[in-house]
């Protein structure tokens, strides 16, 4: 059933699950519980459609990075599905292999015990199982770098996929507009036992349920918790100072520019780095794509006259006098850009800033921070594939200044994959949620999405999200 | 106004605007080449591996330096 709480605020029920959130993970939990014949309350914090009033909740206040994390996710039902791009690549069973980085270990768990949900989060993206990922070029570069393998969603869109099954569904009541602003906790402190919600006319109410499961990103889920700090000062599930820790995003580095030894090539390539060459530098992983860039960035008549100097300079062999009318490529050049792992680090965090919103909660202090791990990844791995290009005879990289140089600033751009903020750990100093994605200090309170990462690899966190979503559905059905 | 004359305005200004902008970024002859010049050009090269060097950032085999390119 779908009910607005702006308007249908009476909710006595006792659930068996609270799931709070409707991304792809809070949306794929509250059906699979369903399916198990559990009740489920569902809990959106905005609307059906995207609103100014909604999203205004997500203005942060930032003072590392910029990653423009207001208008990188949604609030709305469905959540970032909205508007994800749907590249979808599992992560390497590598990516699971113990290691210690800055300190802080690896995933707890083996790639094996995703793996099993594999083919079901395919299903639920709408991807070809069959088709599977299939290799995005010819192996070209032969020593350090393989072709990605990878696939597409259309995107699959959550809401217009789910939104109907969930209004029909007899286990699930969903409400919208319903912001969850507290969590209340026993005696003992050891489990939740009413989550407080708010509508947008100031109405609030307590609900409760067996067991809590928060769905709400990478940035929300520690903002959320530290908020709830009328019991615990520091947070519910901060025991160990690590909600909001660990921040990590996929680092998207312009990392120079290539020119194609035959001009006519018009072709994009996407390679990702071999674990022989990420071990033996101990940096991370990354994917790199050559992009041929092939119109110019204007419109209208502005757009044909930057054609016409743009290809005769390229005839003339003199594009780079003539480029301040435009920035351009000529034929056959491109743009080399990254999705590069981010290690995790403490000091990258979210935290709460004295501003608050309109439901009074403080609002995100966001401090992405990148460190020398970081710097060394994008620098190595930008050499390597440049010299490998060239032995590959394809043609010519020509690497920006602050590949060659560390004394020069990186320039990083984004790619609005929040990770690692809540992040799984055997042992609660280094994380929030146990291998079960249990919070650590809580008998009942779950998480759910790519801020239970413990690392990032450098893979899409869609298809990963749901994989690790399906698991904890069968972990909370089998107790 | 004689057509003539709209018609030299019109193919003024086409040679105008094409042949300026170009013009304009053909590299004029310098007077006096700087000191510094070839100094800057040899701070630029840095070795990357036992056969390779980027000159001016771009990522070329060592011997294109010693032989140049065919």
């Amino acid at each position: 059933m779908l009910f607005d709480f702006n308007l249908q605020t009476d909710i006595d029920k006792n659930y068996d699950f609270c799931v709070v959130g409707t991304g792809p993970a809070g949306i794929t939990l509250a059906r699979k519980l369903s399916e198990d014949g559990q009740t489920v309350l569902l809990l959106e914090a905005g609307g059906l459609d995207y609103s100014e009033q909604s999203q205004d909740v997500y203005e942060c206040e930032t003072v590392g990075h910029n990653a423009w994390p207001k208008f990188s996710r949604l609030r709305y039902f469905g959540g970032t599905s909205n508007h994800w791009s749907g590249r979808c690549r599992p992560f390497d069973s590598s990516d699971f292999n113990p290691r210690e980085i800055n300190g802080l270990p690896g995933w707890p768990i083996r790639y094996s015990e995703i793996e099993p949900y594999l083919d079901e989060a395919m299903e639920i993206l709408d991807l070809d199982k069959e088709m599977g990922f299939q290799p995005a070029n010819d192996d070209l570069l032969k020593k350090h770098f393989s072709p990605d393998a990878y696939t597409k969603s259309p995107p699959t869109r959550f809401k217009g996929k789910y939104l109907s099954e969930i209004e029909n569904s007899k286990n699930i009541d969903c409400y919208y507009n319903a912001t969850a602003i507290d969590m209340r906790l026993d005696k003992l402190h050891q489990s939740i036992t009413h989550i407080k919600i708010s509508n947008y006319n100031d109405f609030t109410t307590t609900i409760s349920a067996q067991k809590f499961i928060l769905c709400l990103g990478g940035i929300e889920t520690p903002r959320f918790m530290l908020n709830c700090n009328n019991q615990i000062s520091t947070g519910i599930g901060n025991s160990s100072d690590m909600v909001g820790r660990c921040f990590m995003e996929h680092l998207n580095v312009r990392m120079g520019s290539f020119l194609y030894r035959d001009l006519d090539n018009t072709a994009g390539m996407q390679f990702y780095s071999d674990d022989f060459f990420v071990n033996k530098n101990t940096i991370g992983k990354s994917n790199i794509t050559f992009g041929i860039v092939r119109q110019i960035k204007s419109y209208g008549r502005t757009k044909e006259i930057k054609n016409f100097f743009k290809n005769l300079a390229c005839q003339m062999k003199v594009e780079d006098k003539v480029q301040f009318i435009s920035e351009f490529k000529c034929p056959g050049m491109g743009n080399i850009g990254t999705l590069i792992e981010q290690s995790p680090n403490l000091d990258s965090r979210v935290s709460l800033s004295k501003e608050t919103d309109s439901f009074g909660l403080n609002r995100t202090k966001y401090d992405w921070q990148i460190n020398d791990f970081d710097k060394k990844t994008i620098r190595e791995t930008g050499q390597a594939v440049a010299i490998e290009f060239a032995k590959a005879n394809l043609g010519s990289v020509r690497l920006a200044d602050f590949i060659l140089d560390d004394t020069k600033e990186i320039e990083f751009g984004r790619h609005a994959h929040h990770m690692g903020t809540t992040r799984m750990s055997k042992d609660p100093k280094n994380g929030v949620v146990d291998t079960n994605s249990k919070v650590h200090d809580l008998d009942n309170l779950y998480i759910a999405g790519s801020s239970v990462f413990s690392t990032g690899g450098a893979c899409n966190p869609t298809m990963p999200i749901l994989q690790l979503g399906l698991r904890l559905v069968d972990h909370l059905t089998a107790t | 106004m004689p057509r003539s004359l709209h018609r030299r305005s019109f193919i003024n200004n086409i040679l105008l605007f094409s042949v300026a902008p170009l013009a304009a970024a053909k590299k004029r002859p310098l007077t006096k080449k700087p000191a510094n010049d070839n100094q800057q050009t040899l701070r630029n090269i840095k070795p990357l591996d036992q056969d390779f060097v980027s000159v001016n950032g771009w990522v070329l085999p060592k011997e294109t330096l010693i032989k140049g390119t065919s």
